[in-house]
């Protein structure tokens, strides 16, 4: 089954998919504009093409206000497309997308376990499923035992494996990452960044990773889309050639230096060298 | 070389340049300590082990208040025609309210009044709610809201009376309008700051405008509608006493009238009491059912 998420005004009756059976999310020339009263308008992002395949983590690299977050938002339909098409293939009845938020963003009056159900409760009316799949879905973020707690009694760190947990609990065709670790300090970074990688192989998910750290990109990532800035442009698409088990050793390893100095590289890039290819 | 203004700071340095190794002493004078607090005295500590030590505090201060009013009184004043004791208060409060029986006509009616046009008042909440969810509406009834909230509503008293008589509904209808106001403006301004990143939260997930308004916007307004309440209590008992001044024959609003002609100040101070004690009453009353509302807040 697939579900179309053509957001760019008109194009709700879509034409033939743009995406091939192993891709999950296709964006075909999506431009996203900012309109100021009395200002010519910002274009955010210009003629942006991706594909992201199944069971794949695809970052989004970039300096601040590339336009990264503006993409994001725009495939979680928060945002309205200028022109282009996003198109996400999903199995039948689940969920096209989840996010995480950068803030964790949980209601205060909920408990853990009632904020990782908020997304399937709006999917299914089945208490015990939801329940289930809620607890099912802190446990593998490690916060089995911390089902009653409030956002308030729980850290930081804590707070957003909720926010986590939220977006795994209904099993999205992508999970869409909004830098979800930028609030964190570099410690608990790393090792939240090595257990997101452990869940990822746990459920073999898809995801879409927005972040402006080359390390992380490199370190989570199986391909690495690297964007310039004003206005935001695919510049190129670096594929990550390690183990697809990693762990946080390979981090200081010869070869993850190298595609994390290419990546640099690409973006230190002067303006216009886009190679789409 | 010596130094005439040398700062503290740099004598390490002149101590090496002479060729000493020493390092700076510490001065014996001690700057600060820090040592477990000692334990507390033992009625403070009977005190917060109490489960009731909120309400042990208030009656403290009662007292308290009490004990200055008398003295201040008895002591100082000495003229029960300007300044009656507390221990006067009190006798007439008796008289009145058990051995004479004579005022519970009047407090049921107040109580009355103020009780149906308060809960007339709370269509305010759901309507608040509603404008708040629409920018352009919170926008259109900004001005009006502004006007009402702002009139001093006892301006409106004898208009009330040409619409409604001397009855329960002109006085009902002040507070109403005393209230009414008050919560829309509270209510609608909760909606309308309840912030952007939880209702993103719930569009990713496409919840419906209903399961939205459900699980975010009415939870977190909660405490303000609570807030906007025990105002709304306040406002609600000031527009019952003006309206009963201005023209009734019942009402603890009509009894202060003729108490104060009478100059029977010790009768008049019980019923400015009551009102006093209503107020306090009720505002404590909704302070608690809106802490059963904010269990989360409250858990850290």
């Amino acid at each position: 089954m697939r579900s179309t998420a053509g957001r760019s005004g008109v194009a709700e009756e879509a034409g033939p998919p743009i995406a091939a059976d192993s891709e999950v999310v296709a964006l075909d020339g999506v431009s996203i504009s900012y309109a100021h009263r009395g200002k010519p308008d910002v274009e955010a992002v210009r003629d942006f093409s991706l594909r992201v395949n199944r069971g794949e983590v695809m970052s989004l690299v970039g300096p601040s206000g590339c336009g990264k977050t503006s993409l994001l938002r725009a495939i979680a339909g928060l945002r309205t497309l200028t022109s282009g098409r996003i198109e996400i293939r999903t199995a039948a009845g689940q969920a096209p997308f989840a996010v995480v938020f950068q803030q964790p963003s949980l209601l205060p009056w909920r408990t853990a376990i009632q904020n990782a159900a908020y997304g399937i409760e709006c999917m299914t009316k089945d208490r015990k499923l939801t329940r289930s799949r809620a607890a099912g879905a802190l446990a593998m973020v490690g916060l089995a035992g911390y089902e009653n707690y409030y956002p308030n009694q729980l850290s930081g760190g804590m707070q957003q494996r909720v926010n986590l947990a939220r977006a795994l609990a209904v099993q999205p065709a992508v999970l869409l990452l909004d830098e979800p670790f930028s609030s964190l300090d570099a410690q608990l970074r790393e090792r939240m960044q090595t257990e997101f990688l452990g869940v990822i192989e746990e459920t073999n998910a898809t995801a879409l990773f927005v972040t402006h750290q080359v390390d992380e990109a490199v370190y989570l990532s199986d391909r690495v889309a690297v964007m310039s800035s004003e206005p935001g442009m695919l510049r190129s698409v670096l594929t990550v050639d390690l183990p697809k088990r990693r762990d946080a050793r390979d981090r200081r390893g010869g070869d993850f230096m190298e595609l994390c100095d290419a990546v640099a590289a690409t973006l230190a890039r002067p303006a216009g060298s886009e190679d789409l290819a | 070389m010596k130094r005439m203004f040398s700062a503290p700071a740099f004598a390490s340095t002149e101590a090496a340049e002479a060729g000493s190794a020493a390092a700076p002493a510490l001065s014996p004078h001690v700057a600060l300590t820090r040592e477990p607090p000692r334990p507390r005295r033992r009625w403070v500590q009977w005190l917060s082990a109490n489960p009731q030590e909120r309400v042990l505090l208030w009656c403290a201060a009662i007292v308290f208040i009490g004990v200055v009013w008398q003295v201040v009184a008895v002591a100082f004043v000495r003229s029960p025609l300007f300044f009656p004791s507390f221990t006067d208060t009190v006798a007439h409060a008796w008289q009145l309210y058990v051995s004479g029986h004579s005022i519970y006509g009047d407090f049921a009616q107040s109580m009355y009044e103020a009780g149906v046009g308060f809960g007339l008042s709370l269509t305010g909440i759901p309507l608040g709610l509603l404008i708040g969810l629409s920018r352009r509406l919170m926008i259109a009834i900004e001005p009006v809201n502004s006007a009402m909230y702002a009139l001093p509503h006892i301006a409106l008293v004898p208009l009330a009376i040409i619409w409604f008589g001397l009855g329960v509904t002109s006085k009902a209808f002040i507070v109403f309008i005393s209230a009414f106001f008050l919560i829309l403006i509270n209510v609608s301004a909760a909606v309308a700051t309840i912030g952007r990143e939880l209702q993103d939260v719930a569009a990713t997930y496409s919840a419906s405008r209903w399961r939205t308004f459900i699980t975010i916007i009415l939870p977190g307004s909660v405490p303000f509608i609570f807030v906007a309440l025990q105002l709304a209590i306040g406002r609600a008992l000031v527009g019952v006493v003006a309206a009963e001044l201005f023209a009734s024959n019942k009402g603890l609003g009509y009894l202060l009238g003729v108490f104060g002609n009478n100059f029977e100040t010790a009768d008049l101070f019980v019923a400015i009491a009551t009102f006093a004690a209503v107020g306090a009453i009720l505002s404590v009353l909704f302070g608690l059912i809106g802490r059963r509302f904010e269990k989360w807040r409250i858990a850290a």
